[in-house]
Parts: C-alpha cells; structure tokens; sequence
C-alpha cells in the first residue's frame, strides 16, 4: 500500500507545510478588494474559470460569495470571453478578484494562473463557471482534507436543475485512461453515497486542491485544452503520492454548460487525444509500453466496432488522437521529464488504485459505445440506456448475427488462414519481397509476355506499398487480401442499408449477402477479382445510392446531402479505383451498376435521382482511368483486344440460366435452396412502399441487369469480351441484399398498415427464405477452404523453379483461362497464353496488358503449331526463351482439383506430336513439356553462328540453337545482370526489341541489333566484365509521380472532407 | 404506387420468366457430336497446303540391309515449282524377338522397360535418346526425289523422319522383298491409336507391325486384337515400350497364331507412334501371296470409299470392316457397279459390329441365302466402288483387300485403307510404267450431282507434263473412272498430280505384269478444299 501524502510531515521530497500568509490580490483585482481582517482558517482560493458564461454565471458568483468557510477569496479568470464578466462578478461576488486573459488558453491553462497571481493559500477550488456549491461545500471539503489526509478532494456533483439527480461522485479510471462512473448518471440521490472513498479522479467541474500540490505537480497539464484535465491532475497528484477521495456531503450542483458549448465530435475528439496524452506522460516508459500495447489493441477493437456499428467518426478519433500526440512528441517528452520529478510512486502502486480489466472493452462488448459516450454520460448511465436497448432485441441480434458470420466465416476459412490460400486462377503468389514489386512498378519495362515498355499496373506500386506497410509479409497481406474480401464484403453490407435506420434491414443485407454462394464460388474458382468487386460492391451501390439523394439514402439535410456532386465522384472514383487494381474492368461494372439501378428507377416510374447516380458513376469511371495513368493507357492503344481488359473467355462448361440465377457458378448453390435469396428479395415488391419499393426495384433492376449479363456471357450472345459470370453476378449478390434489406424494412414500417392476410405469409415465407440460405454455406464452412483445391501447381512444378534459379527460361502457360493460374492473352475461344519468368506466375503476371505486336509471337508460334505447319514448335519457341510449356487442365493438379478444364481443340495432340518437345511425367491436371531446342534468355552465341535479324517466327525454324550457352548470370538488380563474355559473340536477349536495353563491356557500350526482327541481341567485339540492364527513362519517373501525386490529393481532399465538417459545409455552400 | 408495383412486378418477373422459358424452348443442351473429328492429314495423310511453314512425314516400315525382306525406299514429290530441301532423320530398330526370347533383348521388351513412377514434386525423367544426324536432301521443283535407307544406315529396321520447308509436298515408301514390292503413303501424323482392321497369320503368312516413335521419350502401347474367334490378349503387347527415337518390329503371328482375320488395334498409353504394317504371305495359301505396305487407322471415320473393285475368277476382294468404338456400330457397305444400267444396283451390305469387333465382307463370295436360281449380288467381271457407311454416327475402320491368283499372270495381294475425305487434288509420289509393270489411278466423283472434271499431270524432272488423253476427262456423278497409265505414257518415274473440279478420290494400283506383285493406296490428298463425305446423304 503506498503511502499517502501526509499534511504537515516534513519529507525529504515531500511538500513541508503551507504558512498561510495574506493574500496577494491580482494585478486586476479592484482596489476595493482588500481584506479587511485576517484568516482564521486556512486559507481557499476560489479559481473560477469563466469563459462566454451563461445567464447562470451570477448565480455561480453567488454561491461562491455566500459560502460559510470564513477564509474564501474567489479569483476569476476570464478566458477572454467575448463579453467581460467583471459586472457579473461585480454583483454577485462585490470581493472577488478578476483576471482577465488575453486569449482563451483553455481550462488547465487559465486555472494554472492562479500560481501566477496567488500566494499563501492552502487549498484552491477549481470551479468551472457552470457551478453552484451548498453554502457548506467548501469548509466540507477543507475539513475531510484535513480528516481524510487527502491532497484533492471533491464534491459530490449534482444536476443544475434539480438536484435531485446525482451526476458524478468521483470516478474510477482503467489503465488506458477511461473512466469508470461510480453513480449512474441522473441516478436519485438518496444518499446511497454519501460515505468519503477514495477515488481515482474527482470531478473536475469543482475540485479542492492542496496549493503546494498543486504547484509541485505543475497545475494542470496546459497541453490539455479542455476535458480530461482533471483527470491528468488527479492522476498526477497520486503519482507525487496524494490522495485523492470525494466528499459527497459537499454538494455542488453543475450546469454541465461547457460539455454543450463543444460539439459532441469536438468533445469526443478532445477526450480521446487528451487520454492518450495522459497514458504517454503519467507512466513509466515500461507501463507507457504496455499501456501503447492496450491502447492499440483497444482502438483496433474500437476500430471495427465503429466500422461495424457505422460510426465511421470514431475511426477517425483513434487516429487524429494518435496523430495529435504524435505531433506533439516533444511536448510529451516535456511533459514526462516533469512528472518524473514529482513521483513518488511507482507505477505498479498507482495501478493498484486503478479499475481493473478495461472500461472500454466492456462497454465495447456491451454496446455502450454510441452518442452517449462520452465521459460525461458514461457507463453507468449508457448502461440503462443500452439495457433497454438490448431489450429492444435488435443490437443484440446483431450482435449475435455478426458472431455467427464471424465465427462461420473463421471456420470455412481456417485452413487458407492457417494453411495458406493456394496459388490457383487468380490468386497469384505477392513475391517475396514489396520492393521487387515497387522496382517493377517505376520500372519502364514490363516483363510479362516476351516483355515490353507497356506501363505497369498501379497494383506493383500499390502492393508494395501494403507489403512494406505489412514490414514484408507478403503471405499475411495475400491471405488478408483474399480471404479478407469475405468479412470486408459482409461489413460494408451490413452498413448499406444504415441510412433506413433499421437495424434488421442492416442484419437481414448482411445474412444475405453473406450467404450468396457467389464469394465462396469465387474462392474455390480462384477468382480474385471477383472477390475484390464482392467486398467493394456495398459501397459502391451504397455511393451511387447516396449520389442519388433518394431518401433514405439522402434525407433531407442530412449527411448524404451535405456531400457535394464532387465529393461522391472522388469517393466513388477512389473506390472504383482500388477495385481496378485487381479488377480493371471494375471501372465499367461501377458504370454498368448505375445504369441498373437507374433502370430501377424507371422501373419504379420514380427516376429521380437516376441521372445523378449516372453521371457520378461515369465521373468516377473517368477519374479511375486517371488515378490509373499511365497503365489505363495501356488498354486503349490501338489493337488491343477488349479481352485483355475483361480477361480471355473460358470455354468451360456454361451455366444455365437457372444456376445463374443461384448463383451456382462453383460447388455451392444448388436446388432448392439455391433459389431462396430470390424469394427474400422479393418480399418489398410485394409489400414495400414509398422509397423501400423504388429501392428494392432498384436492386432487383441492378440484379436482373447482372443476371442478363452473366447469361449473355456464358452463352457468348454478345459480339463483346464480357468479364467472367462470377464478376458480373456481384451487383445481382448486392441488389438482392439491398432488395432483402427493404423488404425488412417494408416489414416494419409498411406492414403494419396492411390488414392480415397474405402480405404477413409473404413475409414469413422471405424470413424463412432467409434463414434456408444461410444452410449451404454453414455446411461449406466444414470444408476449412471454402472448396478451393488444398494445393496448388507450385509443387508439381517445384523443378521448373529450381531450375530457373540456375537457368534463364521463361515458361509458356497455355490453356483455358479459367485453369491457368495467370492472366494470359486470347489465342482462341477458351484458350488464352502466357508466360512467366521466374518459373511459378506470381502478382507480375495477373494483368497481360497490350501485347504491342510482339508477344502476339507466342500466339503465332502456337497456331503455327496447330495448323499442321510444323512440328517444331520448339524451335519457334527457342528464341523467346521457353523451356516449359505447361498447360494445366485442372484448377490445380491431382489429387489437389478434381474438376476439368480442359484445352480445347486439338492443343494437347499438337504439343505431343511436336518432334522437339518432351513430355514429362507430371500429376494429372497438369501437360508439361520440356523444349529440347530451348535457348537461354541471355544467350552468348559464338560468332560464327549467324543470327537472321528478319523473318519473325518463322526465322528461328531452320535454326539450332540448343546448345548455345547461358551468359550474364550474376543478377546485379532490378533488370540487371552480369558476366564475362567473350569476344566475338552475339549477345542474344529474348525479349521484345527495345532501345532501353544497354550493354556495356569493359565500360563501353555495344550497339544493340534486332535478332529475327522482334529480338534483342548485341555484337560484342571485345570480350570482357559485361553488364546488361535496362533504361528507364526519366519521362516515366516524372508520370508515375505524378499518379501517386494523384492519388495523395484525392486521398487528401477526402480525408479532409471526412474528418472537417467545417470545410465540408463550406464546401457545400459553395 | 399500385401502377408502378405492378409495373415493376410484371417486367422484372418477366425478365426472368422470360430468360428461363427461352432457354426451356431451346431444349436441352444439344446431345455431344458424336461426328468423329476426320481431317485430312490426321485420319488420312495429306500434303499440307500451299504457304506452309514445313511438312514432316513419318515413314515406318522397312528394313535398310542388302538383304532385307523389305528394302526401305522414301519417294518424296515436290510438285511446286519451287525447291524444297527435305532433312531426313533416319530411326533404325529391329524385330522384337518373339515371346519365348523375351527379356533377351532390348526394343520393345516389356520386361526390361524403364518406367519412372509419376511424382508430384519432379518430373520423370525418360531414357531420352539423342537425336540422331538427319540427312538434308535436295528436292528440285516438280521432281521426284528416291532415297535408299540403306545407302544411310544399316539396320533390321529404318523408319524416317522426313521435315520439307514446305508445303504442296507428298512422301511415300516403298518396300521390295522376296514377296514382291508395295508402294504406300507415309504418315503425317503420329497418333495415339492405330487401328488395323485386316491381318492374316495362318500358315505361311506373317503379319509384322512397325513402331516407329519419332519423339525422344519413350512410348508405351497395348495391343487389343480381335479374331473369328473373339479378342485375344496377349502378354507380351501389354506395356509394349518402344524407345524414344526408335523403330521397333513385332510379328503378331508369333503371338496370334494361325488366324485367318485378326484386326488389331493399338493404344499408345504414353506418347504418339507411327504404325505401318507388313503382311506378307509366301504362297503356302495359292490364294494369298506377295507383300503389303500400308499404315493403321489414327482415327476412325464414318465413311470410307474405295474407288476400285473387282471379282472374278482368279480375283478375291473382301472387305473388313472394325469397330474400334465401345458402341455397336450398324454399317452399311455400298457397291457401285459400273453401268448400273445393265448391272444393276446391288442391295448394301448390312451389318451389325459389336464393339471392339469385325465384320468382314466377301464380295467374291455369294450370299449364303443365294440359290442357284438368284445371281450373285457382285457379278463376277464387274469393276465396282465400294463405300462403307457407319449409319448410327459410330466411326469405323474399313479396310479392302484383294488377291489375284491363277489363272491370272498377275499373282498377289493388295490391301488398303479407303480414303475418309475428298478432295481435288490427289498426289502420287510413286508409281511409274514399264515394260514389267502397270499401273492405274481410279477415280471416284464423290458428288451424286455433279460431273467431275479431271486431268492427270506428270512430274518429269523440273517439269510438270500433261499426261497425253488424261486432260479434262468427265467423272459422272457418284461414279468413276479408271486409267491404265500405260496407255498414255511409258515413263519409269512417273509421280503424278490429280486434279479435279470438284472432290473426288483417287487410288493408285500398281502390278507387275505377268509376276508377283499388287500393290494398292490411296492417293495423297492435298489439303485444300477436302470435303468428309456424309455417310447418309453423301
């Protein structure tokens, strides 16, 4: 048990005690101020901050002038109030000093005046100017001073107006700085606690506090502007070893006035930087660790509480308080060196006074966090509340349908989590490293293909950004980025229909949205992009939804309408152009999803809204392709095939309109209960009114427009590439939910204006509904992987890497699209290529872009092939490098993936009867053959050897060039190798012809030649130490910063927006 | 709200309804094509068209020693006016020694095969063989080329690989033994099944099967058989390994023995083969002597045609049909008399394969309900085509083969395959008149409309020579023509170009005069405008 601070003990470094010495009055203080006899009791200081007080401020005056304690002078700051209060103090108070500031420097700052102005006063009073002690109050709190031995002692706080209702007592505190009420806010006085405690913090509005102290310890901590003050005084004043306890039979009532003057989110906002700032500064570095630790842990919990509960400001809170202190580094330094000189207690014995367990934590999990939260209301009283809403059922539904979801969704996704998520289809490995991806990005050359100067997609920069940001665990932000989609999709849709103000709407979006076979399809099919499009979905329709300012989603001057046309287009442009990242044809499906919904509206004979929604889609469309730049160029150069911006089509088996319908487009979703998100969508059809019919119209349009798609896809009844049907059922899986969702909410609200009869069965039948489709994926979730195949393709091809780290080979992937496990470019109808250089695809090799004319010559090699021209394929392929050509017939090969997907066509047949290429003995799912007439990537032929410079893919046909050796094998960096090389020899490169290729040797450079007219080569005379790399120009360093410019401004302009609502609605007047 | 709830109910149910009936209306999912994938080429070997990068053939079967029983001969014909360089790649092997040796030698010994386990984590590594030294041959323009196996290699066996840096080329082989000699297109594919519908391995026949697997990794191949007395398995052709780059022999008699029919059919497990057989016979039958060349079926067909027939004394024809399918096969086997005015139009032959079986048709022999009183349903002395139809879509093999015994001076056998397509040009690098030898083209108009028009052109040494009295000539429809070469030009070597108006088939008979020695083929169709006959309407 620490010791308390002893009154009166001399200490070694204690505080001896205070002679009580006459006042010195203030430099302000009226002339007629003096008194006129001596103390005959320690002497209090009264310090009222006022600051713009209200009409109540006399009456504050009042009660202190008409105190019964014999030694009382009141000293009035006046924070610069607009108006000076020296004639209210002048009549309430005629003795009282004033002191007027020249600014306001806030609570803690104006009260440490007093140790400028003041001397010789035993105790000060910290009184707010919303205040009004009993006539007792004072010589109450001196006399348990004394009794009790304390250093702060505080009142017992009750309402203004009827002080009936208690307000605070004191309070506990957590070691994260919370605060625990002791009372329940507007709990009746019965003098249930009237008995003297010790407490961790008295309240602040008024509070005795001993002098030496008071001036030991500081004051108040002037980098806490308001709330939270006292708090870091008490808390202080227990480090110097002070006690500090409460005197309810000091009664004081409180206006609580200055908790009205600030907003609720400047309030709320305050107390968070303001608590960080005294868990930085009260502890020892070790407890400032652990406490670090707690806090982040708590904010992260508070982080996706907010994010759940859609109290998105909150997020903002937790890192503006992070960043306020962070700011403020040396301030705190300053701070901490100073408490350091005062303590006399360890940090282990002030924990002891603290709450255990967290404050925060519980009301987390008890869903006390809301606009009552704040510490003003507190727990106690947010418990009341939150008890009748608990009653109410629907926060604890939801709390109970979000831990289900979670919970199904670790469960079905425990062993990607655990295991890892296999390298198949789309879900290509991240590399090893972030900066291989950043060095890939600024780099002019893209490797895909025979290689080119296409620009590189966005998603190198922004992936390795994320990897540096994850310090490197490139597996961590594949799996998060994967399987993340699934929770990330569920919380957006369960916010989607947060403006109706029905918690059961938002649960029955989230159930079906969640329960839609679509995600776990895309999963088990390797369909990244779809995943990433179902996670964004909810946001994008709820953007379109909010850009159209049809109630609910724009009431009347509400949030929706406080945003500008600007503001919706950069916030939807941004979210497009995040999805576009993995998904670029993203940028038309947020067009395409508008025109649906806008549909919707025609459907509903309500278009209102309609051309708005459209015409930010289309803004954000446009301001994708620019956050996009220079890689969106990529796939408007003339030639380039649609199908490299949707991806080749696959000829696997189609599906029937009626799978499509359930979404069967993978191992779930089949009959009867496939069918059931249709039957819960329907119910506001039937029974909505108003704005919940034309929305659920709007979503069914949304979804009838998708499902028309995905069918016209699968039945190739469009002349155009479409995106794959798991990509262009996404908005049908969101309309639904958003349809379900009204329907839920045409349940409460329109229901009950209907007789009974078959609108109450309908509605019974849609929950049944509902409930029936959660049943298939309940039972998926005993998989652990959602279906996906438990490997990938990597082991049975783990020789093929192993011998690329000796070797430089490219490896030609050929098959139907939907098996290779990389992007690749359309050759036929459900037969795409594609290559890799570093043997397994990995994120490089997820977007093809243009073929520039040149990669096409692995298509044609190819055809050449097929049609019976030649059986040397190899030799055709030997100048661009490949060893391999792999065609995988499965999603992943045996025993891993059972499920076809076979080359269509007579592919198989023509590789096998090509003279030059050996079949290898591979698991099934998987044709492999190795190219005997194979030529290293860099190659050093020797000169008699002639190499044609013309001739394209043919030329290479009555060459052998297998035994022409590897050179430059010492990788150096970033498209950058190394090694002696001979004299007289052509230095051949299977890549893409380019001037950006340099090589030097000896220091001199070698003039490059274009070998078979696409390739690169160079002629070297004189052997020597040979360096070959390539040349990004400055041009292209000069474009890619002014996209991440791009994207910093508009990240900028909507943080801004978001987190000032002043700039905000100044913008909106604007 | 009534109007637009309504409205939104009819038109979104609508869609849906609407989506779902349309696909109802389109009935189910069309059954799966069972119209077998014939192309020219692949089902029957073909010069690729013009333009073509390359042109690689596969000939099989033939020996390259002094005194082999089949003296290897490549006949490559450049009908272009171009020079093509050819590099021949010569595979040598030997016979595989009969089942009571095995374990003795290599080649194709099951037992001492190297079979590598699959494995998920590396690949098997085969016995890969270096590719042997080509030899590259120069190939004037419109010319024929010959070149001797055994002027390159010696070995039991040579096959070879033969790449042009063309297109427009066509290649055959040619053996010459004791049994005579035969002449036969060599093969543009190599495929995964073979089948061979005929084979004889009685008494004084022998019916030995080349494998020649061009690729450098190992092949391995089972080997089902049929006969009049049910499938035969045998041991030995079970996991048969025929090495990477490498010819190997294996006489089915030795296993298969003493069987008037034995068709067989191959399954390459791993890898791709070329497959050529050589049934000879040494007259312990007076019916059947002399020697035969010709590949196996890489794929089946719904239509075969054999332009040319014949039956009288002396003069046996028959053919085999096999159903290498896993379903009953109903066939239907057409004979086209000439001047069916005054001969008539015979019924078909009907007949019900059962899977995995044969059906062989005795067009020389009369029908067993015939009585004395009822003429034969092939009339003795009437030339005839013949076309074989599988009626239900399931795809057969057909094979024709006939015997010239005395009384004619003619003696031997001549066996082959009918053409599944036509074309308008057929090629046919062989082939030449003499003093001791004939020969005739039979042309066969495979439209029933149209007349055909055809002429014949020589290749004559950098020259393309039109044949004297063969320009211009007519086909009726569905009918055909036959040509004695040696009536309208005496030259010793004589490649030919067919070339018609329209599809027909062409097949080449070549026979010593007054010895031993038929030997019939197919023509070598070039790949351009070839047309698969359909087997009901066609």
């Amino acid at each position: 048990m620490r010791a308390p601070y002893k009154v009166g003990v001399p200490r070694v470094a204690g505080y001896p005690r205070t002679t009580v010495e006459p006042q010195t009055p203030g430099t302000d203080a009226p002339d007629d101020a003096l008194l006129a006899t001596l103390p005959i009791a320690p002497a209090v200081v009264a310090v009222v901050v006022a600051r713009d007080p209200g009409p109540w401020f006399e009456e504050v005056m009042r009660a202190l002038a008409d105190q019964d304690y014999p030694n009382l002078s009141i000293l009035v700051i006046d924070a610069h109030s607009t108006t000076d209060v020296k004639a209210q103090v002048g009549r309430a108070a005629p003795g009282a000093f004033v002191r007027r500031l020249a600014e306001d420097p806030g609570f803690g700052a104006a009260a440490n005046e007093v140790l400028e102005v003041v001397d010789g006063a035993a105790f000060y009073l910290f009184c707010h100017d919303d205040v009004a002690p009993a006539p007792d109050a004072v010589r109450v709190l001196v006399e348990e001073a004394y009794r009790s031995n304390a250093a702060v002692v505080g009142p017992k706080l009750v309402e203004w107006d009827d002080p009936r209702q208690l307000l605070q007592v004191g309070q506990g505190m957590d070691s994260a700085g919370y605060g625990v009420p002791l009372v329940e806010r507007g709990e009746l006085d019965q003098s249930q606690h009237d008995a003297v405690r010790d407490v961790f913090t008295v309240p602040g509005p008024c509070m005795l506090v001993r002098s030496d102290l008071f001036g030991e310890v500081g004051g108040f901590d002037e980098g806490i502007t308001d709330f939270l003050d006292d708090v870091s005084l008490c808390w202080r004043a227990q480090i110097a070893g002070a006690r500090v306890i409460v005197a309810p039979d000091a009664r004081v009532r409180h206006q609580d006035s200055l908790a009205l003057r600030h907003g609720y989110d400047e309030r709320r906002r305050l107390q968070a930087r303001h608590r960080l700032r005294i868990v930085l500064s009260c502890y020892r570095p070790f407890g400032v660790a652990r406490a670090v630790v707690q806090t982040v842990v708590l904010n992260v919990a508070e982080v996706l509480y907010a994010l759940v509960a859609g109290r998105r400001k909150r997020v903002g809170d937790v890192f503006l308080a992070w960043g306020w202190n962070l700011r403020r580094i040396g301030d705190l330094y300053e701070a901490r060196r100073q408490v350091k000189t005062f303590r006399h207690v360890p940090d282990r014995e002030v924990r002891l006074s603290l709450s255990p367990g967290s404050a925060r934590l519980n009301q987390l999990l008890r869903g006390q966090i809301g606009r009552t939260d704040d510490r003003f209301t507190g727990l106690a009283r947010s418990g009341r509340d939150v008890a009748g809403v608990l009653r109410s059922g629907t926060l604890r539904a939801s709390a109970t349908v979000w831990a289900t979801v979670a919970i199904v969704l670790l469960a079905g996704s425990r062993h990607l989590l655990t295991r890892g998520v296999p390298a198949v289809g789309e879900m290509v490995d991240l590399g090893s490293s972030p900066v291989d991806l950043i060095q890939s990005w600024t780099s002019g050359w893209r490797t895909a293909g025979l290689g080119s100067e296409s620009p590189a997609p966005t998603a190198f920069g922004l992936f390795g950004l994320l990897g540096v940001a994850a310090a490197g665990a490139m597996g961590l932000l594949r799996t998060l980025l994967t399987v993340g989609m699934l929770p990330l999709g569920a919380l957006f849709a369960y916010r989607l229909p947060g403006p109706t103000g029905s918690r059961w709407a938002q649960i029955a979006c989230l159930l079906v949205y969640v329960t839609v076979p679509l995600p776990y399809n895309a999963l088990a099919n390797g369909r990244w992009g779809a995943l990433v499009l179902y996670a964004a979905a909810p946001v994008i329709v709820g953007m379109l939804a909010r850009a159209s300012r049809v109630p609910p989603f724009g009431l009347p001057g509400g949030e929706a309408e406080s945003r500008s046309w600007s503001g919706n287009v950069l916030a939807l442009g941004l979210t497009t152009a995040l999805v576009a990242t993995v998904l670029p044809v993203a940028v038309i499906m947020v067009v395409v999803m508008a025109i649906g919904m806008g549909l919707g509206g025609v459907l509903a004979l309500n278009v209102r809204g309609s051309a708005r929604m459209l015409g930010t889609a289309l803004g954000a469309a446009a301001l994708a392709v620019g956050l996009h730049l220079p890689w969106s160029l990529d796939f408007f150069l003339p030639g380039t095939a649609l199908s490299v911006l949707t991806g080749a089509p696959s000829s696997a088996e189609p599906s029937d309109l009626a799978a499509i319908l359930r979404f069967e487009v993978g191992p779930l979703g089949s009959a009867p209960v496939g069918w059931s998100f249709l039957v819960a969508a329907a119910l506001p059809l039937l029974i909505g009114r108003a704005e919940r019919h034309t929305w659920a119209v709007r979503g069914w349009t949304l979804a009838v427009v998708s499902f028309a798609m995905a069918w016209a896809a699968q039945r190739g009844a469009l002349p155009v590439a479409l995106p794959p049907v798991d990509v262009l059922l996404v908005p049908a899986a969101i309309g639904l939910a958003l349809a379900a969702a009204m329907g839920v909410s045409a349940f409460q609200v329109d229901l009950p204006g209907y007789r009974f009869g078959w609108r109450q069965v309908a509605s019974g039948v849609a929950a049944a509904a509902v409930v029936a489709g959660i049943v298939p994926v309940l039972g998926a979730s005993f998989n652990g992987r959602w279906s996906m195949p438990a490997g990938d393709h990597s082991r049975a091809l783990a020789f093929v890497d192993l011998e690329n780290d000796e070797l430089p080979f490219r490896v030609l992937w050929v098959g139907d699209p939907a098996a290779l496990p990389l992007a690749g470019w359309e050759l036929e109808e459900g037969l795409a290529y594609a290559t890799t250089d570093a043997g397994a695809p990995q994120l490089e090799n997820l977007w093809v872009g243009s073929d520039d004319g040149r990669t096409g010559l692995l298509g044609d090699a190819l055809d050449l092939a097929q049609s019976g021209q030649t059986a040397r394929l190899g030799r055709l392929l030997a100048p661009m490098g490949v060893r391999y050509v792999v065609v995988p017939e499965r999603l992943a090969p045996a025993p891993f993936a059972t499920a076809a997907l076979p080359v269509p066509g007579a592919l198989p047949a023509t590789l096998a009867a090509q003279l030059d290429l050996e079949p290898l003995d591979v698991p099934d799912g998987l044709i492999v053959f190795r190219n005997e007439a194979f030529l290293p990537v860099r190659a050093g032929l020797p000169a008699p050897a002639e190499v044609p410079t013309e001739g394209g893919v043919a030329a290479a046909l009555g060459l052998d060039l297998s035994t022409t050796p590897a050179v430059l094998p010492d990788e150096d960096g970033h498209l950058r190798w190394s090694g002696p090389l001979e004299a007289d020899t052509t230095m051949l490169l299977s890549a893409a012809h380019s001037k950006g290729w340099e090589l030097e040797v000896d220091g001199e450079a070698v003039d490059i030649i274009k070998p078979f007219g696409w390739s690169t080569g160079f002629k070297v005379a004189n052997g020597g130490a040979a360096t070959l790399r390539f040349h990004t120009s400055t041009l292209r360093y000069g474009v890619l910063a002014g996209q991440t410019l791009a994207w910093l401004w508009v990240l900028r302009v909507l943080i801004r927006r978001r987190l000032n609502p002043i700039a905000r609605a100044e913008e909106t007047s604007a | 709200m009534r109007s637009s709830r309504l409205s939104a109910l009819v038109l979104l149910a609508g869609a849906i309804t609407g989506g779902l009936v349309l696909e109802a209306a389109e009935g189910p999912t069309a059954p799966v094509d069972r119209a077998i994938g014939v192309e020219a080429g692949v089902a029957i070997p073909a010069a690729t068209r013009p333009g073509t990068l390359t042109s690689t053939w596969y000939c099989a079967g033939g020996t390259a020693t002094e005194d082999g029983f089949a003296d290897h001969v490549l006949l490559l014909a450049n009908p272009t006016d171009q020079p093509r360089t050819a590099t021949v790649t010569v595979l040598t092997g030997a016979i595989a020694p009969s089942p009571s040796v095995v374990g003795e030698a290599a080649g194709g010994d099951a037992t001492t095969a190297t079979t590598v386990a699959a494995t998920s984590t590396t690949a098997a590594v085969t016995t890969t063989v270096a590719p042997p030294e080509p030899t590259v041959v120069e190939m004037p323009a419109q010319s024929r080329v010959e070149v001797v196996l055994r002027e390159i290699v010696a070995a039991p066996l040579a096959g070879a690989v033969v790449e042009i840096d063309g297109g427009e080329v066509a290649v055959e082989h040619q053996i010459t033994g004791e049994g005579g000699r035969a002449t036969a297109p060599c093969s543009t594919t190599a495929a995964r099944e073979w089948s061979f519908p005929w084979g004889v391995t009685t008494r004084g026949a022998r019916e030995l099967l080349v494998f020649m697997n061009p690729f450098s990794d190992d092949a391995t191949i089972d080997i089902d058989f049929a006969t009049d007395e049910g499938i035969r398995d045998t041991l030995r052709f079970k996991n048969f390994v025929v090495r990477g780059r490498s010819v190997v022999g294996a006489y089915i008699d030795e296993d298969v023995t003493r069987r008037g029919q034995v068709s067989a059919e191959i399954h390459v497990r791993s890898g791709r083969l070329v497959v050529d057989r050589i049934q000879t016979f040494d007259g312990t039958d007076p019916v059947f002597e002399g020697i035969t060349l010709g590949l196996g079926a890489p794929t089946p067909a719904e239509t075969w045609i054999f332009p040319d027939g014949k039956v009288g004394e002396g003069i046996t024809e028959q053919v085999v049909v096999y159903n290498p399918s896993e379903e009953v096969a109903e066939v239907e086997v057409e004979v086209r008399l000439d001047d069916p005015e005054t001969n008539g139009v015979p019924e078909p032959f009907e007949l019900t394969i059962p899977p995995n079986r044969f059906s062989i048709v005795r067009l020389d022999q009369p029908d067993a309900e015939v009585t004395a009183d009822i003429p034969k349903r092939i009339p003795d002395g009437v030339a005839h085509s013949l076309i074989v139809r599988s009626l239900n879509g399931v795809g057969v093999t057909a094979e024709r083969i006939v015997t010239s015994s005395a009384p004619n001076t003619n003696l031997g056998i001549g066996a082959t395959l009918g053409s599944p397509v036509a074309a308008p040009i057929w090629l046919f690098p062989g082939g030449g008149v003499s003093a001791e030898r004939d020969e005739f083209l039979t042309l066969f108009n495979d439209s029933t409309t149209d007349i055909a028009r055809f002429s014949v052109t020589a290749l004559a040494d950098g020259q393309t020579l039109a044949v004297e009295g063969l320009q211009d000539l007519e086909i009726p429809p569905g009918g055909r023509r036959v040509i004695r070469l040696s009536d309208h030009s005496g030259r010793e070597n004589l490649p030919l170009v067919v070339e018609a108006d329209g599809p027909i088939v062409v097949e080449r008979g070549l026979y010593r005069v007054a010895g031993r020695g038929i030997s019939q083929s197919m023509g070598i169709p070039l790949a351009v405008d070839v047309v698969i006959p359909d087997p009901v309407d066609g």
